[in-house]
């Protein structure tokens, strides 16, 4: 989230689209229900109506797999009716930026320049900027130049008309005219705000970055981001998936969003070249330029008194990644399903019934020689070689179980989807054998450092000079890790005019080095345990409420970076430093400094008060080289500078609506069909259905920790199937009944739920039928017939996101037909 | 009048049917739960009905309005501890039905189990009482247990969004009126039901036959 969960009630308008929060985040209702107390409108998109869309004001629905239409339409909206935020477009986006001559999209072949169809990938240096002698990006502050940004923006989506987005997404024109008029009204003018919250509904498509890009886009154009009740909004899926992602549970990052070294970086100065940017942009911050500082206290942090200059502060001893390769978790199947790894640790995952197409993961981890599970319960991936169609005896995978502490049960820091860290205690100690996450890792680290100084082994001195020194007893453990991710001063230094010894903490990042005098396992998190004292020098552990003000609860835990609660704050503010919004000030100029939320960067506003241009002054967007928000832009994604709407791999059009040769995604990431991944063709007469899956509020994930429970599961016993009535009465199917659910993976029966709640929608002049299953299900619910608890990730495709390889599980083909009595 | 004691609003335009409050019903009276295999019967409303064990439950009911709308509402059964309990009439013995002075809560006591069952239900107006095995009444309590300690009644913690609120009577009455008035601002329809009967105030956004609400009237 740019901003956080409490912020929600300064919205003026809420869009909710690809998301479903009155189920699946119903605390956030609280917030909305507060916005709406206050007169907000809620607008609710969705292929069906949920229980968000029982409290919106206007709901529209639409096909899966459009909202690239639906946005766009939304975009041509804006852009031809003039309704954009003049100063914000101009100031504090790239709007007024050249694009260099080498960009073109072609609307007939649904291209963008740059394309290699051998390899199936852009060459993104075809979306460059027009640079002047000095290397400085050209501009056009009239905003007229043919070249520039944001006549690129509105020529591409001029294409975008309401009857072209009607025939894409099959929601009513009226209704589209509806809630691109509620939200720009909400977000527009004096004291407005409009925010968005999406969730999976958005990433889980093949143009799934794209379709956040899209709305992002449209925040810019507003002038939505920087405000109370504004941004960007990811509702995430766990409690702590915003921390796990904080601290380099993805592959291409490590903690803080590091990236993670190629082979082509060899050394410290080679990684450092490679991911510093630079900018000649005038009043720029490129905040990035720290990353030597960051990449150095993270190794300081790793390897301790091990990492010195002369060793490059053993940057020898992180893995490096093959260059372009993907090491996402569809790789990750892939290729233990060819035979190519031999282990897994699924720590709290529960891959036999949460990944794509399941009964593929399931034969490849019957490939494995060992696999250990880690979680409270035992799932259908710890059990997978007795599942159902499954006999043991052909199973050679040696499995361990290992029971985990559930969260009550352990000390730590969980990070909220607003970037909250907050600390908890222990509350009860875990029964039985269970651990604590900590311990686990501890025991099988040492276990496994032991075997190396035994027998020595490749690669051995990451493992003995990794500084591991947490579980000593002198303190809890996780206040330890919680420190060294803080980080510490590794030899005196003075850094602004302050003295710091050796072992003393880093107050926040900014005294961070690059010559091997401090370490941080995680820059974005220094700042959050900057004293010893584990409960005041703790400020994850703080609670106190804010007494009056717009809800930013600045004293309540603390949230990165640098406890700042609304992100690129800076501009919710004019270019005199004075929001936007008066009646509801993130920050604001005093005269002398900034007063309000921690601003993006301390540096004064871009004009004095006599409106003269401040050279000390920076632009608000730091993390970006060109210090604006980028409409368009080459580094962003590798499937286009701009979203176009893309088929997904399976859905009923064989032609893209937009008119073009390019029916999906030229680079979506499809796993080959001859390594056991089928594809339904595009309208294929055998699948004729639209599928999408989902959650219900009553359970959790793949239902792992929610089944067991008999007072959630008695809530939502069953998997089903949510189907019209229309497609209902042509299969004879009434609620209740059991129906087949079919596609090129698989098959599942589910109890039919027949309701209005799902409409046929009319998809370029023909009626389309969506139907969707939950999520949570799977053959170890106590007690329930075996038959019916199948997993929805039978049906859904291993086809990929481009940039994230999040799997399209959002919008795919199957046809249904009804089980009769004697279960034929 | 308010009759001093305590009450709950139950305000519908709020309820996300989230089902926090059927759950924590559960869990702090210790009742288990309905069947241990549990069966979907073509809906979202389970279990399927109140019972011995199940002192609250969350309706739904969707439908498609004249306009092409489309509605689903949500709603909440259990006992509205009647200011005057026609239960309490009913029963034969006094002791069967009594009233916590501090509270107005309804409370069926042990000496339920000689009650003409079908005779109480039929005078319910909300058709809420259910017999338990050993032929004692049973219902939601309004967590009066809770409520000596000064603690707030279960269903009421548990809401994320504000839908169930507990407090003494007349402050409750208050706000049910201030809500009702600030709702009729976008839905016409919006009522307060049965203010001055109950102690369990349902605020609805949408005409009563929108939703279901237990009893059809």
């Amino acid at each position: 989230m740019t901003n956080h969960w409490i912020d929600l009630k300064n919205a003026d308008v809420v869009l909710i689209m690809g998301a479903n929060p009155a189920e699946n985040h119903p605390v956030s209702f609280r917030w909305v229900s507060e916005a709406r107390a206050r007169g907000a409108n809620v607008i609710h998109v969705d292929p069906r109506f949920t229980r968000t869309s029982a409290q919106a004001d206007l709901f529209a629905p639409l096909r899966c797999g459009s909202d690239i239409a639906f946005l766009g339409g939304m975009l041509h909206y804006i852009l031809e009716g003039e309704h954009i935020h003049q100063d914000y477009v101009l100031h504090y986006t790239n709007a007024s930026h050249l694009v260099a001559d080498g960009f073109a999209f072609d609307p007939a072949e649904g291209l963008f320049s740059g394309y290699d169809p051998e390899t199936n990938r852009y060459d993104s240096d075809a979306w460059a900027m027009a640079l002047d002698e000095d290397g400085v990006i050209r501009k056009d502050p009239t905003l007229q130049h043919p070249r520039c940004v944001y006549q690129e923006v509105r020529r591409h989506f001029a294409r975008y008309d309401i009857t072209t987005v009607a025939g894409a997404t099959g929601t009513p024109p009226e209704i589209l005219q509806a809630v691109y008029e509620a939200f720009v009204q909400g977000s527009v003018g004096p004291g407005r705000a409009g925010t968005i919250l999406y969730a999976m509904g958005w990433t889980q498509h093949t143009v799934g970055a794209q379709n956040i890009r899209a709305m992002s886009m449209i925040q810019m154009l507003l002038g939505n981001m920087g405000l109370a009740g504004g941004g960007i909004n990811a509702l995430r899926g766990e409690s702590n998936v915003q921390g796990s992602t904080d601290h380099g549970l993805l592959f291409h990052v490590l903690p803080g969003y590091l990236k993670t070294p190629q082979v082509d970086q060899q050394t410290i100065a080679d990684y450092n070249e490679r991911w510093t940017p630079t900018t000649v942009e005038p009043r720029s911050a490129n905040w990035w330029r720290n990353t030597p500082k960051y990449m150095t206290s993270y190794l300081k942090s790793m390897f301790g008194d091990a990492a010195t200059p002369e060793n490059d502060f053993a940057y020898d001893w992180l893995p490096k990644l093959d260059s372009e390769e993907s090491y996402a978790w569809q790789t990750i199947f892939d290729e233990m399903y060819e035979g190519r790894l031999q282990g897994l640790f699924a720590w709290g995952q529960n891959p036999a019934n949460s990944s794509a197409h399941a009964s593929r993961v399931r034969d490849a981890l019957g490939r494995l020689d060992w696999l250990v599970t880690v979680n409270p319960f035992s799932t259908e991936t710890a059990e997978f070689w007795r599942g159902p169609g499954v006999d043991p005896s052909a199973v050679a995978t040696e499995v361990f179980a290992l029971p985990a502490a559930v969260a009550f049960e352990k000390e730590g820091s969980v990070t909220n989807s607003g970037r909250w860290a907050q600390w908890r205690y222990e509350a009860v100690p875990p029964p039985g054998d269970a651990c604590a996450d900590l311990d686990i890792m501890n025991a099988l680290f040492e276990s496994v450092r032991a075997l190396y100084v035994a027998e020595g082994g490749a690669a051995a001195e990451p493992i003995l000079h990794l500084k591991w020194d947490y579980f000593d007893g002198r303190a809890p453990a996780a206040e330890r890790i919680a420190k060294e991710i803080n980080g510490y001063f590794t030899g005196d230094v003075r850094v602004a005019g302050v003295d710091y010894r050796e072992g003393d903490l880093v107050p926040d990042f900014t005294a961070l080095q690059d010559d091997g005098t401090t370490s941080s396992g995680n820059w974005l998190y220094c700042g959050s345990f900057p004293a010893p004292d584990p409960i005041t020098g703790n400020r994850m552990r703080r609670r106190t409420r804010e007494a009056s003000g717009i809800g930013l609860n600045s004293e309540w835990a603390w949230a990165w970076p640098l406890n700042r609660r609304i992100l690129y704050n800076r501009a919710g503010v004019d270019l005199r430093g004075q929001p936007f919004d008066p009646a509801r000030p993130v920050i604001q100029w005093d005269g002398t400094a900034w007063v309000g939320d921690t601003p993006d960067g301390g540096q004064p506003p871009l004009v004095d008060r006599d409106g003269h241009p401040n050279d000390a002054a920076c632009l608000p967007f730091i993390m970006h080289p060109d210090g604006v928000a980028g409409l368009f832009g080459k580094d962003y994604l590798r499937d286009g500078p701009l979203p176009e709407h893309y088929e997904p791999v399976e859905s009923p059009l064989a032609d893209n609506p937009m008119g073009h040769r390019q029916r999906a995604n030229p680079v979506a990431h499809v796993s080959p069909a001859e390594s056991g991944n089928p594809v339904a063709a595009p309208g294929d007469p055998a699948f004729p259905v639209i599928c999408t899956t989902y959650r219900v509020g009553e359970h959790w994930q793949s239902g792992a920790m929610t089944r067991p429970k008999a007072w959630l599961n008695e809530l939502h016993p069953d998997l089903f199937v949510e189907l019209d009535p229309m497609l209902a009465a042509h299969h004879d199917i009434v609620s209740g009944d059991r129906v087949r659910v079919q596609s090129a993976r698989g098959a599942l029966k589910a109890i039919a739920i027949v309701t209005r709640r799902l409409k046929p929608l009319t998809v370029m002049g023909a009626t389309v039928h969506q139907v969707g299953l939950p999520i949570h299900y799977g053959w170890l619910a106590p007690g329930a017939p075996a038959v019916r608890l199948a997993a929805v990730n039978l049906l859904t495709p291993n086809v990929g996101d481009p940039n994230t390889r999040i799997p399209e599980f959002k919008a795919f083909l199957v046809a249904i037909a009804k089980v009769e009595e004697d279960g034929s | 009048m308010s009759h001093g004691g305590r009450a709950t609003l139950f305000d519908a335009s709020r309820c996300i049917a989230c089902r926090s409050c059927q759950v924590a019903c559960k869990q702090w009276n210790g009742l288990g739960a309905e069947s241990p295999t549990p069966e979907n019967r073509g809906g979202y409303e389970h279990p399927h009905d109140l019972s011995a064990t199940q002192w609250l439950l969350i309706h739904f009911r969707e439908g498609e309005r004249a306009d092409g709308s489309l509605f689903w509402h949500f709603c909440r059964s259990s006992c509205r501890h009647c200011v005057d309990a026609p239960c309490r009439q009913k029963a034969r013995d006094k002791r069967a039905v009594v009233v916590d002075e501090e509270t107005g809560a309804v409370l069926f006591t042990e000496h339920s189990r000689d009650e003409d069952f079908a005779a109480i239900l039929r005078a319910c107006p909300y058709h809420i009482p259910r017999r338990g095995p050993g032929g004692a009444l049973f219902k939601c309590t309004m967590c009066v247990d809770r409520l000596h300690r000064g603690e707030q009644p279960a269903c009421d913690k548990a809401c994320p969004t504000g839908a169930n609120v507990h407090g003494p009577r007349d402050e409750i009455l208050a706000l049910a009126r201030e809500r009702l008035s600030a709702l009729r601002l976008r839905y016409p329809n919006a009522a307060a039901l049965d203010l001055h009967e109950t102690r369990l105030i349902l605020l609805l956004a949408d005409r009563e036959s929108r939703y279901k609400t237990g009893v059809e009237r």
